[in-house]
């Protein structure tokens, strides 16, 4: 069970991951932001209660709507307001833009445009911590457009045959880009496709972060005992479009705003009052600590300088020894 | 010592790696129990176990998808194409991850993909092609073609200790065809180093692959009419041995380039134009090419011979670039 530390924690995450969004939109209405701005509103809980399941030494690739997920993981709000940003001291130095963002000295794979193909990849993260006997879990995140491509397939049906140590995370907001989902799958239940390769499918609130956390630990500690890949469908809301200023094609009319009572932060922020985890002075703590870390990763993203065109051309290869 | 041929060459180099390396391991269709299509990989599962001869689904994005991870994590794989046609299927995985990785975040894809090209074996339109210049075309990763019993172990055991993804063209027209004495000590062939394979004052002709075959067969035909062939053997094709290639045409003033990949966008293109660029004066005649036309690879014996260069093709276009 969770302790008071914890649960504050996650509220942090959540709420972290909300405003360091907001501050994105914000830049990217102000025409900083160098290309496509991919926003999660909406899917919070998903990214940061799965990615909280992890331990230390485990693995992540995040696909396009999970900044929770790199906040949690250590990522420093600074770092992603610069990736997005392009600037010089990014974390891809302006050389690769959405959510792809890798560090395998903390356990992070960076995606890559054509989503799902992380999924074969984590597979091989996956293989080789088989392989070396080493108590690792790799997870990754596809969305429910993605999974209709054949990397998705590919991928999780190596990691069913050989049992790997993989959790794979169906983020279904209901949308493939603009198209609704239920114009692209024949099928509602998506997490009911796990069978097909052998493994246990899982359907979770992707609203409800203690869920998702819950559903996600399962999971991890399964992969971790050597029994094999989970698929868990987080069901949740996309509350932007795919990407800042698309609109969300057929939404139908009443679709839930953020802040409303659907939101996940909402939902959590509602619970914790209720059952007097958080006092309203410290949830003000958490609050200004969000704005104050929000604020100053601003600061220093905008301010960072484009990185120079004399770095266009180094680093496509390893540099031989001089 | 005994003669050993191209294939076997390749199951050397993969052997005395994989026992040399324990982070050395394969990946790829029917290459444990059943020992693999060409049977290059025999004896690997029994030697070196499940573990580090991986039977994969039929699923060349998947299996090199897999390969890239295990790769982030300090492995070394060699993944197989059972043939090379099929690459096609992990295209968004070389090119789009395993190519851009270290540019984009640093963390470098030692990976190497093989698996037999080239035609003259009827195989058809999905078993013989030459899918090189796909790959030329993606910064990030290298490619090499060997024509050599020699340069086919020395240049897979310099692939393997490679830091970058390196794609190896092994030509399956040569994996029984040829054989040579190989030294008994440890030795690699560098990536981005061509061989002089024959030195001739009138027309340089570059070539790679299988194609290096015909090319010295027409280098014979044109010395009876006193037209006298360097030949450059690139070896690696990605990068190109720039200095070589220059250096030769410095001596030798008129250019052939043979290959048997097809003509638009193949690799003499390339080098054409760089001779253009940086050896202009130095030419005295028209870059010419002798190479595959436009056309996907065909099935039947006389369809596919007219496809393929012949030696006959060589030796007309010399005669033509050495009356220019």
């Amino acid at each position: 069970m969770l302790g008071k530390p914890q649960l504050h924690e996650l509220y942090y995450y959540l709420k972290l991951t909300r405003r360091v969004e907001e501050e994105l939109a914000r830049l990217g209405r102000e025409g900083r932001v160098a290309g496509g701005l991919y926003l999660g509103i909406g899917q919070e809980a998903v990214g940061v209660g799965t990615a909280y399941a992890l331990a230390a030494g485990d693995l992540l690739a995040p696909a396009l709507r999970n900044i929770g997920a790199l906040l949690v993981r250590g990522v420093r709000p600074f770092e992603i307001v610069a990736h997005v940003l392009g600037t010089k001291s990014g974390p891809t130095r302006g050389r690769s833009g959405a959510l792809e963002i890798g560090d395998l000295a903390r356990g992070l794979v960076a995606p890559i445009g054509p989503l799902a193909a992380q999924v074969a990849v984590m597979a091989g993260v996956a293989l080789a911590a088989k392989l070396a006997s080493r108590p690792q879990v790799a997870l990754t995140y596809v969305g429910d457009g993605a999974i209709a491509t054949g990397d998705f397939h590919e991928g999780l049906n190596f990691a069913a045959v050989h049992r790997l140590p993989l959790v794979v995370i169906l983020e279904n907001n209901h949308y493939a880009f603009g198209t609704p989902t239920s114009s692209i799958w024949g099928t509602e239940d998506l997490y009911q496709r796990a069978p097909g390769y052998g493994l246990p499918g899982m359907p979770v609130d992707g609203g409800d972060v203690l869920q998702v956390l819950q559903v996600c630990g399962v999971a991890v500690e399964r992969a971790r005992a050597g029994k094999g890949p989970t698929l868990i469908e987080a069901n949740c809301l996309r509350l932007a479009g795919h990407a800042a200023g698309h609109e969300l094609a057929g939404a139908p009319a009443g679709e839930p705003e953020p802040g409303g009572e659907r939101d996940p932060i909402q939902r959590f922020t509602t619970f914790l009052l209720e059952n007097k985890i958080i006092q309203i002075d410290e949830r003000l703590a958490v609050d200004q600590r969000v704005e104050q870390l929000v604020e100053d990763a601003v600061r220093l993203a905008v301010t960072d300088g484009p990185p120079p065109p004399e770095s266009l051309e180094a680093g496509v290869y390893q540099q031989a020894e001089a | 010592v005994a003669e050993v041929t191209y294939l076997e060459a390749i199951r050397q180099a993969m052997w005395e790696e994989m026992e040399r390396d324990p982070r050395v391991f394969l990946l790829g269709e029917d290459i444990g129990l059943y020992g693999g299509a060409f049977k290059v990989t025999k004896g690997f599962l029994e030697k070196f176990g499940p573990e580090r001869v991986v039977d994969t689904p039929i699923s060349e994005e998947g299996f090199t998808g897999v390969a890239v991870g295990a790769a982030y994590m300090g492995l070394r794989p060699i993944v197989e194409f059972q043939f090379i046609d099929f690459i096609a299927n992990a295209f968004n995985m070389i090119t789009n991850f395993a190519a851009k990785s270290r540019y984009r975040w640093g963390a470098g894809v030692p990976l190497v993909l093989r698996g037999p090209a080239g035609a003259g074996v009827r195989g058809g339109p999905f078993h013989s092609q030459s899918p090189e210049m796909h790959f030329v075309h993606t910064p990030g990763l290298k490619v090499v073609a060997p024509a050599t019993a020699y340069d086919a172990k020395g240049l897979l055991k310099a692939a393997i200790r490679d830091e970058d993804p390196v794609l190896y063209l092994e030509h399956k027209f040569l994996y029984r065809r040829i054989k040579e004495e190989l030294p008994g000590e440890d030795f690699v062939v560098p990536i981005g180093k061509a061989a002089l394979r024959r030195k001739g004052k009138d027309i340089v002709l570059i070539t790679y692959g299988a194609m290096l075959y015909v090319a010295l067969e027409a280098a014979r035909a044109l010395e009876s009419e006193g037209i006298e062939l360097t030949i450059i053997d690139l070896r690696s094709l990605l990068p190109l041995d720039k200095e070589m290639i220059l250096e030769s045409v410095r001596r030798v003033n008129k250019v052939m380039i043979l290959h048997e990949d097809t003509r638009t966008g193949g690799l003499a293109g390339e080098i054409a134009a760089i001779l253009a660029e940086e050896a202009f004066d130095d030419l005295d005649g028209p870059i010419v090419r002798v190479t595959a036309p436009d056309t996907p690879v065909p099935y039947a014996a006389t369809l596919e011979d007219a496809f393929l260069p012949q030696p006959a093709d060589v030796v007309e276009a010399a005669r033509r670039l050495a009356a220019y």
